[in-house]
């Protein structure tokens, strides 16, 4: 409790919660597209390509506003893509290969710039480190309104353009003979997605943060077959991940944040891949034990009815063992014929013979009648 | 008439390269109103690619194409293109009906989203392709014969004049390429001109009356009939058609 009324009353964590969450909601929701359209990585290529942006606009203006930081930021990153773009179309290296280099180039170049500026007279107080792991405890209230401002831009275009991004995550080619022009597609989008990225830099920092992006996503998937549905969900799951762990980054030991996000997030994809209700693996096991079940069941009861009918009527109760031999699966058999009979499919004698029921009957021709082995 | 409005699709002087290698050499085609056209050759013939620099989806060298003597950009909502089925990710995560409104998207233009409107067209277009069940299935469920039939269905509700399909008889069971076959006559019925990609050689002379023998040029284009004879399949298979002949007179119709 002591927590919330932290929240809500304590300057720092106010706008720590706050701006965390925000942050979280835009990059969740455009992560989604992100990874739908299987450019996974192109957020993480952006934000380390921003770094030398965020050294240079610091050299130039000497400033500590962020805001000047984050300009030099986003130019670096539109760049950054720039490159990618001009890689992937005019020499043969696939996507994977254009963002690895383009990300490794400008991260390099970030890193050496930041190491210069560090020798610099007066230049312990650029803490320009918290670029790089994020630093949700620097965010005062004039961040927090460009973060709201940036991410509500962010959500209005997504709603605004939603049809025209799934036709064209979906299939492009057939969006374009619709007469939607692919490349102002890829260019809002790329806006949106440095936008995004640009604002989050010194929260979560160049290194993590597309973590915000891509594992909300992944984790979404897991519940829904419905894009929309998957989008509001990733851009939940990043914005509460983003605002808990970057609350107890600010209220621990000073945890940089960014790590402690992801560690958040990565509970979040545990439990998505483990209990998923579309995807998970545990219903996908449960989905498929009782498949399992009905047949072996299915196969039981079918096996009685062809006994029946070779046999005489006085002799219409079998023993498991026989059964057993015409289905051709001993293994736990008596269990599945106690469940039949528990559900009123079969008859059992003293001598734990087993029969069809009326019921058994009745059920055995709906499933000839068509419905197949595998109905129920 | 004019002869103009005759002319559905008009191709001219087209070449297409990749990396310097011609995938297309100097293609002219005529392709008039009305008619199912077969685009027909070997692997690596430049079939798809042909389709793909009619509809602007792909650079091309040189050359001209024209729909009723008028540029892509003026006709656009009188196009529709079926793609391959691979061409797309199926695991995507949506539904039959939702991906045959994706069809209303061009007439809506930017921003509107679609409305009822569109959905009862969808549902009319799904009812043409026998796919009404299967309107709020998920995509990733579908067979290759229903992901055929959602496709197509998608380009019914684009409501074109011209309809260029990718190998849609690919992959699909017997009573998918009859219901696809239906709706084809259907459209050309109703004076639509259709442009198929096609590998079946046997089905040609029954389901087409119009073909384009291609690899790499155009080895020759015209009426079934007059057109897709031994020796022009020989001149497009360079030889490696033997394997075929006498087959093909037999599905003389």
């Amino acid at each position: 409790m002591s927590l919330l009324y932290e929240m809500i009353f304590d300057y720092t964590l106010r706008n720590v919660a706050l701006g965390t969450l925000l942050l979280g909601l835009g990059a969740g929701a455009i992560g989604s597209f992100m990874t739908l359209r299987g450019q996974s990585l192109i957020g993480d290529a952006i934000a380390h390509a921003t770094l030398p942006g965020v050294a240079i606009a610091y050299l130039l203006t000497s400033a500590k506003d962020p805001s000047v930081l984050l300009i030099g930021a986003a130019i670096a990153g539109v760049l950054g893509i720039g490159a990618i773009t001009v890689i992937i179309r005019t020499t043969k290296i696939d996507s994977d290969g254009a963002n690895g280099i383009i990300l490794s180039i400008f991260f390099g170049l970030g890193l050496l710039l930041l190491t210069y500026i560090q020798k610099l007279p007066k230049s312990s107080q650029a803490g320009l480190d918290r670029f790089i792991f994020g630093q949700a405890a620097t965010i005062v209230a004039k961040d927090v309104v460009i973060i709201a401002i940036v991410q509500f831009l962010v959500l209005t275009t997504l709603v605004l353009f939603f049809k025209e991004f799934k036709s064209s995550t979906f299939d492009p080619q057939s969006t374009t003979v619709m007469g939607f022009n692919q490349k102002i597609i890829d260019f809002i989008f790329a806006a949106l997605l440095v936008a995004v990225i640009v604002v989050g830099l010194q929260t979560v920092g160049v290194i993590l943060i597309s973590a915000l992006l891509v594992a909300p996503a992944a984790a979404a998937r897991q519940w829904t077959h419905s894009l929309k549905t998957m989008v509001i969900l990733s851009s939940l799951f990043s914005g509460i991940s983003g605002m808990i762990g970057s609350l107890i980054s600010a209220t621990g030991m000073n945890l940089p944040t960014g790590p402690m996000i992801v560690l958040v997030l990565t509970l979040f994809i545990a439990i998505s891949f483990l209990f998923g209700s579309k995807r998970g693996v545990v219903n996908k096991k449960i989905a498929q034990i009782k498949r399992n079940r009905t047949f072996d069941q299915n196969r039981i009861l079918l096996a009685l009815d062809t006994l029946a009918r070779s046999h005489e009527e006085s002799d219409l109760y079998h023993s498991s063992h026989t059964i057993g031999l015409m289905v051709q699966h001993n293994q736990g058999i008596k269990r599945v014929l106690k469940q039949l009979t528990f559900s009123g499919l079969l008859l059992v004698d003293e001598e734990s013979n087993y029969a069809l029921s009326r019921k058994g009957e009745e059920f055995v021709a709906s499933l000839k009648g068509g419905e197949g082995l595998y109905a129920r | 008439m004019n002869d103009l409005n005759n002319i559905a699709i008009e191709v001219e002087d087209l070449t297409v390269a990749y990396h310097h290698n011609p995938v297309l050499w100097d293609i002219d085609v005529q392709i008039e109103k009305g008619v199912i056209s077969a685009i027909v050759g070997p692997n690596g013939a430049g079939k798809s690619t042909l389709l793909k620099s009619i509809l602007q989806l792909i650079p091309i060298s040189s050359g001209s194409i024209t729909f009723f003597g008028r540029s892509l950009k003026e006709m656009r909502r009188e196009v529709a293109y079926v793609p391959q089925r691979s061409e797309v990710d199926w695991d995507f995560p949506t539904t039959v009906l939702d991906v045959v409104m994706m069809g209303s998207y061009g007439a809506l233009g930017w921003i509107i989203p679609p409305g009822k409107r569109e959905r009862e067209l969808a549902l009319q277009a799904l009812e043409k392709v026998g796919m009404t069940e299967f309107a709020n299935r998920q995509i990733s469920e579908l067979s290759g014969g229903q992901q055929q039939r959602t496709f197509i269905a998608r380009a019914l509700v684009q409501d074109a004049s011209i309809y260029l399909m990718d190998e849609p008889f690919a992959g699909v069971d017997a009573a998918t390429e009859q219901a696809i076959l239906k709706v084809l006559r259907e459209l050309q019925s109703k004076g639509k001109t259709l442009v198929i990609v096609h590998h079946d050689l046997l089905t040609v002379k029954a389901y087409f009356d119009h073909v384009i023998l291609l690899n790499v040029h155009t080895i020759a284009a015209g009426p079934v009939k007059t057109t897709f004879t031994q020796e022009n399949l020989q001149k497009a298979y360079k030889g490696k058609f033997s394997a075929f002949k006498g087959d093909i007179d037999e599905f003389t119709v």
